[in-house]
């Protein structure tokens, strides 16, 4: 074949990223991106899109490292360079306390981010109820511009993105070479993993614009992102909870403790309530994969499953998913070594 | 006790409030402040509110303790309910240079002070060195409302009244007269060290901005060398200081100056909508006089309290000057309870 056919489903920071890379970097591609939810309507659109990154249990510390290194550095260009304000993407300070000294003084990603140091002890007056805490100058990416930048760049790649809801995988056989699955929970039905569920996070959205720094609470349950256009006051993480609804008291509730962190937001106004569900599994899947189904063949390459992390790692899981499809064209490509399969 | 404050920047506000408020509860005074200019027409509001001092070392060492002192207050103001309204905010960011330079004074003033690392200094390309740290901003446009808030509540009244000379405020029945006319206080006394440091500044919209920016250049002066500062709704961009210039008219050389050089420093700065463009007088001097003087008009004397000639550094030292000059207030009650006393007391 010429041309290899892929297609992208899911239209979340994964599959807009994804998309994009594959048609940066692989040769004679053509790219489709299908997905029944666009930006401003999917998880990632919830996102504060702050660039610090969390374990999986079982995706091993080195390769998150990685991902989270590439993600860092290709945002840091974005961030340099005349689009950062089409993008989203801005440099941010902060900090992040704890109640009590944590196991990890030092966390994976210190020398990821800028300027990682320990709080003084100064610092750390303005937390009475903090012990301990970290000093740093990470990315915001904030995915209200993000996404839309990237259907951009995916479109001037003479990429298209389609809005249809994919039932099953087969519905893309043949006129689909290769697929790619970055359908975030929505793999639970569309791939049949019952191993990925929803963690329920529901933020509030608000004008404050004197707050200039993240503040988070080192357990990450409770967090103030600043952005360009408004500040993120979070949180919740409800396992197995997939209400989309705005519960009022859960509002009430992350406000309180927001401000105990950051007392000025008591005047912050304009206040939205927003849910998202946090694509969550115990690591990320990414990997190849082979659907047979009565003598067709069907290559897909799973890149979903990112729970709270996925912006923080998004680039470094697309050139991943890139090199796997690359790896799928070159095994389509060569008939000789089908046989073996 | 009859007090006249001269000048309505933040220099007169915030030491009249001082001295109000250390002083009406044992002795009743009568306090007036009489301006030319409000909130928002004064040099305080055309500067960004940052709290930084100058990188060199003070003439009078005492300019060290009064920039420490107003730090420390305003800090402690920070959880307040009352810091947003003061137009008070935490701020951290960027000082760069060419080259290495020593740690500025102030270094432990501040929050966090360290020096930037070698991929921090990969953002800024035409820099070699620089420093990271917090800080905090006090917007003058919301300061200054906020003083004068205070004052009215205390039943301290404010006049619009050019005055033309310590004489005329003395006949009026003044006993005290703080002198806090900043870049014009030559026009009331002559003072040759007194000079006006035209500075000119740019308003944008850049709600990406969160750091400050500053850079220095020690061939071209401080504040001659782009800066960006980053406020509670829009962000100023500068970088002029030209000593003895009076114009107060935006110039389009300088805005080309500031333009050009704050989108080198910071390219995203080329999506910012300009909403506003100004001109102020920093009040220079080699120091910032902060003394008693007493004067005498035929047979009638006036306790004078000058405190003026603040720099491009006003908002960050005033509250530690203002408490200096509410000391000052007090040694001038003392000498007059003890000239009241009767001469056997002596």
């Amino acid at each position: 074949m010429d041309t290899v056919r892929i297609a992208v489903v899911g239209a979340g920071v994964i599959g807009l990223s994804t998309a994009s890379c594959i048609s940066q970097l692989v040769p004679r591609c053509s790219v489709t991106v299908l997905s029944d939810k666009f930006t401003p309507d999917t998880t990632s659109n919830v996102a504060a899109g702050m660039l610090i990154p969390h374990k999986y249990p079982d995706t091993p510390v080195p390769t998150l490292k990685q991902w989270f290194l590439e993600t860092f550095q290709h945002l840091s260009a974005i961030a340099k360079s005349a689009e950062a304000t089409d993008a989203g993407v801005h440099l941010v300070s902060g900090w992040q306390v704890f109640r009590s000294v944590p196991q990890e003084e030092v966390p994976f990603w210190a020398d990821v981010v800028l300027g990682f140091r320990k709080m003084t002890e100064a610092e750390l007056k303005r937390f009475p109820q903090y012990v301990f805490g970290h000093a740093f100058t990470t990315l915001k990416c904030e995915t209200s511009a993000y996404l839309p930048w990237l259907e951009r760049r995916i479109k001037e790649g003479g990429g298209v993105l389609l809005t249809r809801r994919i039932e099953d995988l087969w519905e893309l056989q043949p006129s689909f070479d290769i697929v790619v699955n970055c359908s975030g929970l929505g793999s639970r039905q569309l791939v049949g993993d019952s191993v990925i569920s929803p963690v329920r996070g529901q933020v509030l959205r608000a004008q404050a614009p004197w707050v200039k720094h993240f503040i988070r609470d080192g357990s990450g349950l409770t967090y103030v992102y600043p952005g360009t256009s408004y500040v993120i006051l979070g949180g919740t993480r409800q396992k197995g909870d997939w209400n989309l609804s705005p519960d009022a008291g859960l509002s009430r509730e992350i406000f309180s403790r927001c401000c105990a962190l950051e007392p000025s937001l008591h005047r912050a106004y304009n206040i939205e309530e927003k849910v998202g569900l946090r694509p969550s599994r115990p690591g990320v899947r990414l990997q190849k994969e082979i659907l047979v189904r009565g003598g067709q063949r069907l290559p897909v390459v799973h890149n979903y499953g990112h729970g709270s992390g996925g912006i923080s790692v998004h680039w470094g899981s697309a050139l991943e998913a890139t090199r796997l499809v690359m790896e799928c064209i070159h095994t389509l490509r060569t008939p000789a070594t089908m046989s073996k399969m | 006790m009859r007090v006249v404050v001269i000048g309505a920047g933040v220099i007169g506000l915030s030491t009249a409030l001082c001295i109000h408020e250390r002083f009406s509860p044992v002795q009743p005074l009568h306090m007036k402040i009489y301006a030319d200019r409000f909130t928002p027409f004064t040099t305080s509001d055309v500067a960004a509110g940052f709290w930084q001092p100058y990188l060199s070392d003070p003439r009078n060492p005492q300019e060290v303790e009064w920039n420490q002192q107003t730090f420390d207050y305003l800090l402690s103001h920070i959880h307040s309910p009352n810091a947003e309204k003061m137009g008070l905010s935490l701020i951290s960011g960027y000082n760069l240079f060419k080259e290495e330079v020593p740690d500025p004074f102030w270094r432990n003033t501040v929050l966090g002070f360290r020096k930037l690392t070698p991929r921090e200094m990969d953002i800024f390309p035409d820099y070699g060195y620089g420093w990271f740290n917090t800080s905090l901003t006090l917007e003058g446009k919301s300061y200054l409302p906020w003083l004068t808030e205070r004052l009215t509540e205390r039943g301290v009244k404010l006049f619009h009244r050019k005055v033309e000379s310590f004489e005329e405020v003395a006949r009026g029945g003044a006993d005290v007269i703080i002198n806090c006319t900043g870049v014009w206080a030559g026009a009331l006394q002559a003072d040759t060290s007194l000079q006006p440091g035209r500075g000119q500044i740019i308003q944008v919209e850049a709600p990406w901005m969160k750091h400050f920016i500053l850079t220095h250049d020690p061939r071209l002066g401080i504040y001659n060398s782009p800066y960006i500062i980053p406020g509670s709704k829009t962000v100023t961009l500068g970088g002029v200081f030209q000593l003895g210039n009076w114009n107060e008219l935006n110039s389009v050389h300088d805005h080309n100056t500031i333009w050009k050089s704050c989108c080198k420093l910071e390219p995203t700065l080329k999506n910012a909508r300009i909403v506003g463009e100004l001109t102020g007088f920093r009040p220079v001097r080699h120091q910032v006089r902060l003394e008693r003087e007493q004067l005498h008009f035929g047979s009638s004397s006036v306790e004078v309290i000058h405190n003026y000639g603040h720099g491009g550094y006003g908002l960050t030292i005033h509250w530690g000057c203002a408490m200096e000059a509410a000391n000052l207030f007090g040694k001038i009650l003392e000498e007059k309870k003890l000239s009241r006393m009767p001469a056997s007391h002596l």
